[in-house]
């Protein structure tokens, strides 16, 4: 009940009752109840006047990692009898330490501090300002308000290292990296014989060769290695990530995505970033450390969305993407996107298709019965079908379990050569 | 500092039922027994800390003593009854209010200062309200009925000015 309206009828309910049967004994009922609102009103809180300042330290950490938080505010106005100040924390994000709230009486020009610290998931996290309760000593008139002070807090996720990645793109760079160019010149790997120029290092005549013509010497000649153009795309589409018990599969396939992007930009090739699924979220080709960082960024961001024309692959803007270069799309799939992956590969695109294996997924929050082992064993049929069939249509498909971590099984898969529908 | 606290709300809660189940023990001792269980009610806010129980007991407590005043019952008792009931219900109020936050920066001055001001409260209350009664002013019915229409309208503005400062 509000205080305000229970305090009235108090007061009023003596005085009326005790003024229709005039008997002046009820009337003395109110008076308690009369001083005490005088006596709130008498010690009304002044309006509020803080300068606050919230500190998170750091302000860019990863997923798991600690976070202090710091609100310092100052009294710019009058004393304050009864200040309760409250930092809200934003879904995601969970006290580990300290507490968001502090009941105080703050004099006139004095400070006074919350700290706490707190851990969170991966994401955005955006800490709106304190929220304020001050009132009279008694607590009888009590006011709310909240300070405009919104913190950003970027909770990136987890890098986990994994060697190269075994991409052979037909278009490459002019600059030198890890994958092999399909072009002769310097290199690690043989790549043919050739006949002798001015200039060759001696190291590289082929004598074998050499010993077969009169006055011809031949040079081994070397596959060069160069870096490529990758464009991730991460399906973020809500009809093909599931949700099971607490997690979901945009969880594992973030996680596959960031460990992806970190292989192939630590051999210096250029990455790209699309989120498939709801607006457009491309975050631009680049290299080096800055990119990585902005797609980390970006897959921090990145939730789960629900867009009638990103409903199917058939949208996905290719033109974002240079012909013939690498293409790693990272989803659970969908059976009508076959049609969709089979058409980017008839463009000219190398494809990887990494893929959590979500039958799996789904089976560990059903019950094991009869029928749903059965439901999962006609769609585990179909789900091989459809990777059997991307696979012969030129698409590298890697299928995880996500039981075990995707750094945990990409170590020893994906580095091998060719990944033609091969399970985990 | 709040289990000292919960002690206080539990005597005024105490002192709040006694009085005014003395009070109505003479007249009727059932009624005394519904005392007994609002008073019983009203404490168990202290173990699971719902506030609406107190504005109902203080409510019920209230109504009770016009009741009983109503009735020729002992006006001491239901004055000192009244005044209990508001301390109790204002302390277990705080004591929500304190528990709210897990930190409190000068809790002993906080508290302290609180329950000087209701001790102030209560006790000014008290006595204002028995030298109320023993002072005797004559003054025709006409009089009487404008200064309580005076008094309802002041009170209504106090309380229509307050309402708007707590929204404020």
């Amino acid at each position: 009940m509000n205080h305000s309206l229970l305090l009235s009828l108090l007061i009023y309910l003596p005085i009326l009752v005790g003024l229709a049967s005039l008997n002046p004994r009820l009337l003395v009922l109110a008076v308690p109840f009369l001083l005490y609102v005088a006596v709130g009103l008498w010690e009304k809180a002044p309006p509020v006047q803080l300068n606050a300042r919230r500190t998170l330290q750091p302000n860019r950490l990863f997923q798991g990692e600690p976070v202090q938080v710091t609100l310092t505010f100052t009294n710019a106005g009058g004393a304050l009898a009864d200040l309760l100040v409250e930092d809200p924390i934003p879904d995601g994000l969970e006290v580990v330490e300290g507490d968001t709230r502090l009941l105080l009486s703050l004099e006139s020009g004095e400070t006074a501090e919350i700290a706490y610290t707190v851990v969170g998931k991966r994401g955005l996290h955006t800490l709106p300002g304190p929220r304020l309760t001050v009132s009279d000593s008694l607590g009888v008139f009590r006011s709310e308000s909240q300070l405009k002070l919104p913190s950003v807090l970027f909770i990136l996720p987890v890098v986990h290292k994994v060697p190269a990645v075994a991409i052979r793109p037909r278009r490459v760079r002019v600059y030198p990296g890890q994958i092999p160019a399909r072009t002769g010149g310097s290199g690690v790997e043989f790549y043919g014989v050739r006949e002798y120029q001015p200039g060759d290092p001696l190291r590289w005549i082929n004598h074998r060769a050499g010993a077969r013509y009169e006055q011809t010497l031949f040079v081994n000649d070397f596959e060069q290695e160069r870096a490529v153009d990758v464009g991730l795309i991460l399906d973020v589409r809500e009809s093909t990530n599931l949700l099971a018990g607490s997690g979901s599969l945009l969880e594992q396939t973030i996680d596959a995505t960031v460990t992806l992007a970190d292989a192939f930009l630590s051999y210096g090739n250029r990455v790209g970033l699309f989120l498939y699924g709801g607006a457009i979220d491309w975050t631009f080709p680049g290299s080096g450390k800055v990119q990585r960082e902005r797609i980390l960024r970006a897959l921090a961001r990145a939730k789960m969305e629900r867009s009638q024309v990103f409903d199917r692959l058939s949208h996905l803007p290719t033109r974002l993407f240079p012909v013939r270069s690498q293409l790693v799309l990272i989803s659970p799939l969908q059976p009508d996107d076959l049609d969709d992956i089979i058409s980017l590969r008839a463009r000219g695109y190398e494809l990887l298709l990494v893929t959590p294996d979500a039958i799996t997924f789904e089976m560990k929050t059903l019950a094991a019965t009869r029928n749903t082992q059965l439901a999962a064993r006609l769609a585990q049929l179909e789900r091989g079908h459809l990777l059997r069939t991307l696979g012969r249509a030129g698409v590298d498909v890697f299928e995880w379990d996500v039981e075990i971590p995707f750094h945990q099984v990409a170590h020893r898969a994906l580095g091998r050569t060719r990944l033609r529908s091969q399970g985990q | 500092m709040i289990a000292r606290l919960r002690v206080l709300v539990a005597l005024s809660i105490g002192a709040v039922t006694l009085c005014l189940g003395a009070a109505f023990i003479s007249t009727s001792w059932y009624t005394s027994l519904v005392m007994l269980g609002i008073g019983l009610l009203w404490l168990s806010v202290l173990r699971h800390g719902n506030g609406r129980v107190a504005d109902w007991g203080l409510f019920f407590f209230v109504m009770a003593a016009v009741w009983g005043g109503l009735q020729g019952v002992g006006w001491g008792w239901l004055l000192t009854g009244v005044t209990a009931g508001l301390v109790g219900w204002d302390l277990t109020h705080y004591l929500a209010h304190l528990q709210a936050a897990a930190e409190r920066q000068g809790e002993g001055e906080l508290v302290h200062r609180h329950l000087l001001r209701v001790a102030g409260v209560a006790g000014g209350g008290w006595l204002l309200a028995v030298l109320t009664l023993a002072a005797s002013i004559r003054i025709n019915y006409i009089w009487a009925i404008v200064l309580a229409g005076l008094a309802v309208i002041l009170l209504t503005r106090a309380v229509r000015a307050l309402r708007s400062r707590s929204a404020e």
